[in-house]
């Protein structure tokens, strides 16, 4: 296994080398097929026991060595990697193919092939240092994957506010890294119990950063600017896996065999309970359909988190069962968030690259175009809104059901009351959160599938090529299986307290629901009497693109009832001689803007860039300034140093 | 005041460096410079005595031969080919640069009391050599930052090297021997990249006055 290991480094290192631009993509994409099928195939061989591997002498990091560790944990991470990676390489042919303005296409496989490697290492590494260069690796390369379009304004803007975010979060994570690595004497993952009282603070500092890195609430900013600018293979891998690398961090470091203070737990489980709500809520009003992706990214980590707290919570109060119950289900939630978004990403590059647009306010009545991508689109909407029998709906039901026993045990002190509260708000929130959910999905799938197209662009588009449709194929085929193969992974775990889930019933009941459903609209449909349109055309005459619902009318009474953190305006203006009755002409106009963007973010980033200008001036140009400074620096230093 | 053997050649480095940066004659500085070197390939020497190390000596030779010697003629060469000999305008009036160099000296006395003592105490005689060491780099700096012409930030860039030569010397008792001659290679290599881009530098634009060298930036 060890030399497999070792290949797939070497492999992975390589590709680079042998010149993308010569290579046809095909080759590449194969190249890239065997790579994650190696990868899948590390994470099946390590899964029964752990195993250390350790890189020979010359490879060192300076304190510590290089060490990789395959065990349950990482295998399972490592699988879901492989298959997400196996989907995008059979996808991203005919995406490059088809895509306008095509990323540089060297750039974009050196850097994809670097992206993969460092998140399959990330997830294996056994210390602190290993695990720092390679998730480097990953942020830097996922950056430049971000950067590929740096002529228009949205781009740099993408890529300079991700490239920060990635900054912040390794320096949260290096600093208390070193802390830890100091405190333990010992850079090794499985020497670290940060139970301490003494170690909150460097464990804030890494529970900051990674938590930067998932994309939680306050810190998701990035997520809705980098989706949009990256290619949707690539967000496809990002949302699906890299965002989950730091849930793997947090799991390694803080779930596994330590129990942090119980007040972290509870912080942790209010900020996963309000990322959840923002972000649903957030996706629900975008504009951009890979940002409503993206916000729902934030919602899903911000689920995962929930579970994980929960488990940290569970842990504190010596709860080892419902620890475990909780934590299955965040990981399982970490599958199946990535397999499900990752499909999602990939339908939603299939609708880009066939209109040339991802705005809602242009798509419509697709599914007369591309079937197929319907279908699975609807696959993926169907999992992400936990429509039983998919897997979203089996790990979202673990959550809930680790949050309802996790009731029990804090009604179980009678002191406790204000805890057992919190966990009821929670279980509210992601109630609110699984509504919204289902608004935003059917708003996303009615507005880019259904109806008539809104723009010429979407009139004329296409099926999109029988390989992206595979690809699509595996990954939706992966959810419906998920979802009833889910219990009897989770039994891999030998969870005491796992619930048994009456799947067929619920299936059985969904299925009729929907059937109903079906009965009901068609027996109403048969009963109307059709459209007649007037001869003075008060029906407004025949339908067109303009006269449907339109994304902003879709999302107006949700948006109106959150308008304080959404920042929601609509201003109408009817004019006309008499306006009541025969207006001349209707102008309506909704703004909306993030309440933590411009009130938090942008006073901040304001500061540093006027800073930044005021330095600049620094710069003069001539060698005898920069002397002076030196010399200045220098004198004032030392005279620092001796009298301090 | 008793001064040990070392610590008098490196106070006489400091004084020559002081009256380098009296005068805006490039050959006079040039041979002011040559004769600080000298003396810290001596302070070298000194060592040798005191502590009966070879590596003292050998590294002695190298100082006095290359930087001493071989790199003020190299200097003295190029001076000679570009046709330059004298500093146009300084920054700073010469009487004042002077002053402001004695300030600096005393600033280095200042700082030396304060520094932790060497691991090894058996030669006595850091203080003295660490505080001009210190002051040469100070001085050093100083030069660079009120001379314009290229050739005068050469020199003020090697009196600072002379300084942290100095320094560790005293300091640390120097660096490995290893380390030591690669400093004075990368200083070599420096000096004479630094005097073939004098050269264009002269050829482009008729003059060596880096302060019309405003544009370099971004």
């Amino acid at each position: 296994m060890a030399i497999v290991a070792v290949a797939t480094i070497v492999l992975g290192l390589l590709v680079p080398l042998i010149s993308p631009n010569k290579t046809s993509n095909k080759v590449l994409s194969a190249v890239l097929l065997t790579f994650a099928l190696i990868i899948i195939y590390l994470g099946v061989v390590a899964f029964p026991e752990t195993r250390l591997l350790q890189l020979p002498q010359p490879f060192y990091l300076g304190l510590a060595p290089f060490v990789f560790r395959f065990d349950q944990l990482s295998s399972i991470f490592l699988v879901l990697l492989g298959t997400l990676t196996a989907a995008v390489s059979l996808y991203i042919p005919g995406y490059l193919k088809h895509h306008d303005g095509s990323p540089k296409s060297a750039a974009f496989w050196i850097n994809l092939f670097l992206f993969v490697l460092a998140m399959a290492s990330v997830v294996v590494a056994a210390n602190a240092l290993t695990f720092l260069l390679y998730w480097e690796l990953m942020s830097l390369s996922s950056a430049l994957l971000v950067a590929q379009d740096l002529k228009t304004r949205s781009g740099r803007r993408a890529a300079f506010i991700y490239a920060g975010a990635t900054r912040l979060a390794t320096a949260f994570l290096a600093v208390g890294f070193l802390a830890f690595g100091n405190h333990f004497q010992s850079w090794s993952f499985s020497d670290w119990h940060p139970e301490e009282p003494a170690l909150l603070p460097p464990s804030i500092l890494i529970l900051l950063g990674l938590s930067i890195k998932a994309g939680l609430w306050p810190f998701h900013i990035w997520l809705p600017y980098a989706h949009p600018a990256a290619p949707s293979p690539v967000s496809a891998l990002m949302s699906g896996f890299m965002i989950k690398t730091a849930i793997y961090a947090i799991l390694r470091i803080f779930v596994l065999d330590t129990a942090l203070t119980p007040a972290v737990a509870l912080v942790l489980l209010c900020i996963g309970a309000v990322s959840a709500v923002w972000g649903s809520l957030f996706a629900l009003v975008q504009e951009d359909l890979k940002k409503v992706l993206a916000y729902s990214s934030v919602e899903n980590i911000g689920l995962i988190t929930v579970a994980l707290a929960t488990s940290m919570y569970a842990r504190s109060a010596g709860n080892q069962a419902l620890a475990d119950l909780a934590m299955v289900a965040a990981v399982l939630h970490c599958i199946n968030h990535g397999v499900f978004k990752a499909l999602l990403f990939l339908c939603a590059g299939s609708v880009d690259i066939r209109t040339h647009t991802r705005l809602l306010s242009r798509l419509g009545g697709l599914g007369w175009k591309m079937p197929s991508t319907m279908l699975l689109f609807i696959a993926g909407c169907a999992c992400i809104c936990a429509l039983p029998p998919t897997n979203g709906f089996a790990s979202k039901w673990l959550i809930y059901q680790s949050l309802f026993k996790s009731l029990s045990l804090a009604f179980a002190p009678t002191d406790q009351e204000p805890t057992s509260l919190l966990f009821v708000l929670v279980i509210g929130c992601l109630a609110l959160t699984s509504g919204l959910t289902i608004a935003g999905y059917t708003r996303a799938a009615g507005m880019v599938f259904l109806g008539r197209p809104r723009s010429g662009d979407s009139a004329h588009a296409r099926e999109a090529d029988r390989e992206m449709i595979l690809a699509k194929t595996i990954l939706a085929g992966l959810c419906l299986g998920l979802g009833i193969v889910t219990p009897s992974l989770a039994n891999l775990f030998n969870i005491r307290l796992l619930p048994t889930l009456p799947l067929p019933v619920i299936a059985v009941f969904f299925l009729l629901t929907v059937l109903f459903l079906y009965l009901l609209s068609r027996a109403a449909r048969e009963r109307g009497e059709g459209r007649r349109v007037d001869s003075w055309e008060c029906g407004y005459g025949s339908f067109n693109g303009r006269t449907q619902i339109s994304p902003e009318s879709f999302s107006q009474p949700v948006a109106y009832l959150f308008r304080p953190i959404l920042l929601y305006r609509m201003n109408s203006d009817i004019t006309g001689a008499d306006r009541r009755h025969f207006p001349d002409k209707i102008r309506s106009e909704t703004s909306m803007k993030s309440l933590l963007e411009t009130s938090v973010y942008k006073p901040i980033v304001n500061l540093f860039v006027n800073a930044g200008k005021h330095l600049a001036r620094l710069q003069a140009g001539s060698v005898h300034m920069y002397l002076l400074y030196v010399l200045c620096s220098l004198v004032g230093l030392l005279l620092v140093g001796a009298l301090l | 005041m008793n001064l040990t053997l070392s610590e008098f050649f490196a106070v006489g480095a400091v004084i020559f460096a002081i009256f380098m940066s009296g005068t805006i004659q490039l050959r006079t500085n040039l041979l002011l410079y040559a004769i600080q070197t000298l003396l810290v390939g001596v302070v070298t020497a000194a060592f040798y005595l005191a502590s009966n190390e070879s590596q003292y000596l050998w590294l002695a030779l190298v100082v006095i031969l290359v930087k001493a010697a071989g790199i003020s003629l190299f200097l003295a060469w190029v001076l000679r080919r570009i046709n330059v000999f004298r500093d146009g305008a300084t920054y700073l009036p010469i009487p004042i640069a002077m002053h402001v160099c004695i300030l600096m000296l005393g600033i280095a006395h200042f700082l030396a009391d304060r520094l932790p003592a060497p691991p090894d105490q058996s030669l006595h005689l850091q203080a003295g050599s660490a505080e001009s060491g210190i002051a040469l780099v100070l001085i050093g700096t100083l030069f660079m930052l009120t001379r314009k012409t290229a050739v005068s930030q050469i020199i003020g860039f090697l009196t600072m090297e002379n300084g942290i030569y100095l320094f560790t010397l005293a300091q640390a008792h120097g660096m490995p021997m290893a380390v030591e001659l690669g400093i004075l290679l990368d200083v070599l290599v420096g000096v004479m990249v630094a005097g073939v881009i004098t050269f264009r530098i002269q050829k482009s634009f008729e003059h060596i006055d880096v302060t019309q060298l405003r544009d370099l930036r971004d």
